[in-house]
């Protein structure tokens, strides 16, 4: 039974996946397209609604006229974008934090780094994020001669919000690791601690991090729509899946109730695949539960 | 002539205090892990290190490769302080775990462990690289089949090769042998200890080989150093130590080895366990285990003994034996 779940979570990703990479390809019109159901009146909330042009809309439209399912694969876009490389770009600072933080355990570099992390591990989940985004605002913020755009923005909050554990997970497997003989060895052989950092340590020490980065796939996803939902997404008119489940719940108390289940299914679908698989590959990657599994 | 690596006076202490503890200079409990070591060793010479588990003998190990640095007093290899030594002076002495499995990266095969070392002494090429590889692999007996394998793939003694083979990579002139042979079977270990004593002799390498296993040293040191309690208690070539052991300890020890002879009568077998580093006993450390404190007196126990010469090359810390009037400062 487990198994057959990690298939169908790994399916829904990967389809997912696809309607990411390829969705400008197929989706019938442009996101940010109003259509009208009448010459100055915009389309009403419906499904299957035909406009004044006589163009045919699966989903119906959102509050403004626009293409739900144009909206929702450019929303899948959005939201995959900016999950994924929040949790690629912690696990890669996390990795990087917690290999040396670990090696040069009790240093001075280890103290600062681990009291800045404590201090951010006492936001609880996603509040963090919020007030991260809160404080940059959606309009991207400029580093330099670099402005960021909005969806960076959001994904440097999450970064914040996913590093601070994924750190301590990789210092605490990188600690026993440090006193291990292969590395007093390479110490002994002159090697440079950023070699022995890179080379004989971490690559030893990713497979904790790695379990806890996909489980956090999930939660990425979550975070983005919920960032979304709370009105600090990507600016309009770029869709984003929270962003989307926030207009139709405008319209919840009218008679187009069911409409806010199209975007709040795709967020419950892509989370739902998304810790299935996380709890696949852990199955895969950790040993211990493997066996576990085997006695029984 | 200066000795090729010298211990003067070591110690090396291990606080549990906390950083508090001792901003407050209220110090914790201190293990006195090795407490006043002087030990020379010249080119070509292998040196025996025996003892009980906590004696010492490893962080004395560590210490004299570098690996630890003493709380007072200096290592010093061919008379400079291996504490600030060069880099290139440095790779020269070098140290082969006890547990091989645990001091090669599993992560990768022999060619990766081989070739950083082999590239740290110059050679770049790939085919001199893989020519260095071979012949490594074959002054410690693995044919050349062994690159391509992991350390998951090997047994205790292939692995104790490899490590061998990385530590010889460097061209060391010290190597610390911290009991390469203690977690390998017997016959596999009398082939070790043949490579080791003939790459010693081959290449002129000088061995501190650490052990509890008294045959094994028997077999390949010259000389012996019994150490007891983070202290050389007696000190004599090989052969003399075997012959005509001096200290207490070392009579024990020698009488505990195995015997054929079930009747045979202990003479000076070693009773309860040795006391803790924490709380070395006041006088003479070796005393509430000794046979002969009655013999001797309360000298045992109202100081210690120090480490005088029986004859040129025995030395012997115990008061059976007539002081030498000595300078001062090597009294303890």
């Amino acid at each position: 039974m487990g198994d057959k779940l990690v298939v169908l979570g790994a399916v829904i990703v990967l389809v997912f996946l696809g309607i990411a990479i390829f969705g400008p390809q197929f989706a019938p019109y442009d996101f940010a397209q109003q259509f009208r159901a009448s010459p100055g009146e915009l389309l009403p909330i419906s499904v299957m609604s035909t406009t004044a042009t006589g163009e045919r809309l699966l989903l119906g439209s959102d509050a403004l006229g626009r293409d739900m399912l144009s909206r929702l694969i450019y929303g899948t876009r959005t939201t995959l974008v900016i999950s994924i490389s929040s949790v690629l770009l912690a696990t890669i600072l996390a990795i990087v934090l917690g290999s040396l933080t670990g090696y040069l355990e009790g240093s001075l570099f280890d103290e600062i780094v681990m009291r800045l992390i404590d201090a951010l591990l006492t936001f609880p989940g996603i509040l963090l994020a919020v007030i991260l985004v809160a404080a940059w605002g959606t309009q991207g913020i400029e580093i330099g001669p670099v402005t960021t755009t909005p969806e960076m923005t959001i994904v440097f909050a999450l970064v914040f919000t996913f590093t601070p554990r994924l750190t301590r997970t990789m210092r605490g497997s990188t600690i026993p690791q440090a006193h291990r003989a292969y590395i007093k060895a390479a110490q002994l052989m002159g090697m440079p601690a950023w070699r022995i950092v890179a080379f004989e340590l971490a690559p030893n020490c990713l497979t904790a991090v790695i379990i806890q980065s996909t489980t956090y796939l999930g939660l990425a996803v979550f975070s983005t729509a919920g960032l979304g939902f709370l009105g600090l997404g990507p600016a309009e008119p770029q869709p984003e899946l929270g962003k989307i489940l926030a207009r139709t719940q405008e319209y919840f108390l009218n008679r187009q109730f069911w409409h806010i289940f199209i975007p709040g299914f795709t967020i419950s679908l892509l989370v739902f695949a998304f810790s299935v698989l996380g709890d696949g590959i852990r199955n895969v990657l950790d040993p211990e539960y493997r066996f576990e599994k085997a006695d029984v | 002539m200066t000795a090729l690596i010298e211990a003067e006076s070591v110690k090396r202490y291990y606080s549990n205090a906390s950083w508090l503890q001792r901003l407050l200079f209220l110090g914790g409990s201190e293990i006195q892990a090795v407490d006043g070591v002087t030990l020379r060793i010249e080119k070509g010479e292998i040196v025996g290190l025996v003892g009980e588990s906590g004696c010492g003998k490893t962080t004395l190990g560590w210490l004299l490769a570098g690996l630890e640095q003493p709380t007072e007093g200096a290592v010093r290899f061919k008379g400079r302080s291996l504490g600030n030594i060069d880099a290139e002076t440095r790779k020269k002495v070098q140290l082969l775990f006890q547990y091989p499995r645990e001091s090669l990266n599993p992560r990768h095969n022999v060619r990766t462990i081989l070739s950083y070392p082999i590239r740290k002494m110059g050679h770049t090429a790939t085919a001199d690289i893989t020519a260095r590889i071979h012949s490594l692999l074959e002054a410690v007996g693995l044919s050349a089949r062994y690159a391509d394998r992991y350390s998951f793939q090997l047994s205790g003694g292939e692995l104790q090769r490899v490590a061998l083979a990385r530590t010889l990579a460097l061209e060391p002139e010290f190597i610390v042998c911290d009991e390469p042979t203690s977690a390998v079977d017997m016959n596999v270990k009398v082939q070790i200890l043949k490579l080791l004593s003939d790459i010693s002799r081959e290449k002129g390498i000088s061995l501190l080989f650490i052990s509890h296993d008294l045959s094994a040293v028997r077999f390949i040191a010259d000389r012996i150093c019994v150490m007891y309690l983070g202290k050389i208690v007696e000190q004599a070539p090989a052969q003399q130590l075997f012959d005509h052991p001096c200290h207490p300890y070392t009579m024990a020890l020698l009488d505990a080895i195995a015997d054929i002879d079930p009747n045979a009568i202990r003479k000076a077998s070693l009773h309860g366990q040795p006391p803790s580093p924490m709380a070395p006993p006041a006088g003479c450390r070796f005393h509430p285990r000794c046979a002969y404190t009655e013999q001797v007196g309360t000298i045992c126990w109202e100081r210690g003994p120090a480490l005088q010469p029986l004859s040129t090359d025995h030395l012997v810390r115990c008061f059976l034996y007539p002081e030498v009037s000595q300078d001062p400062d090597r009294k303890q």
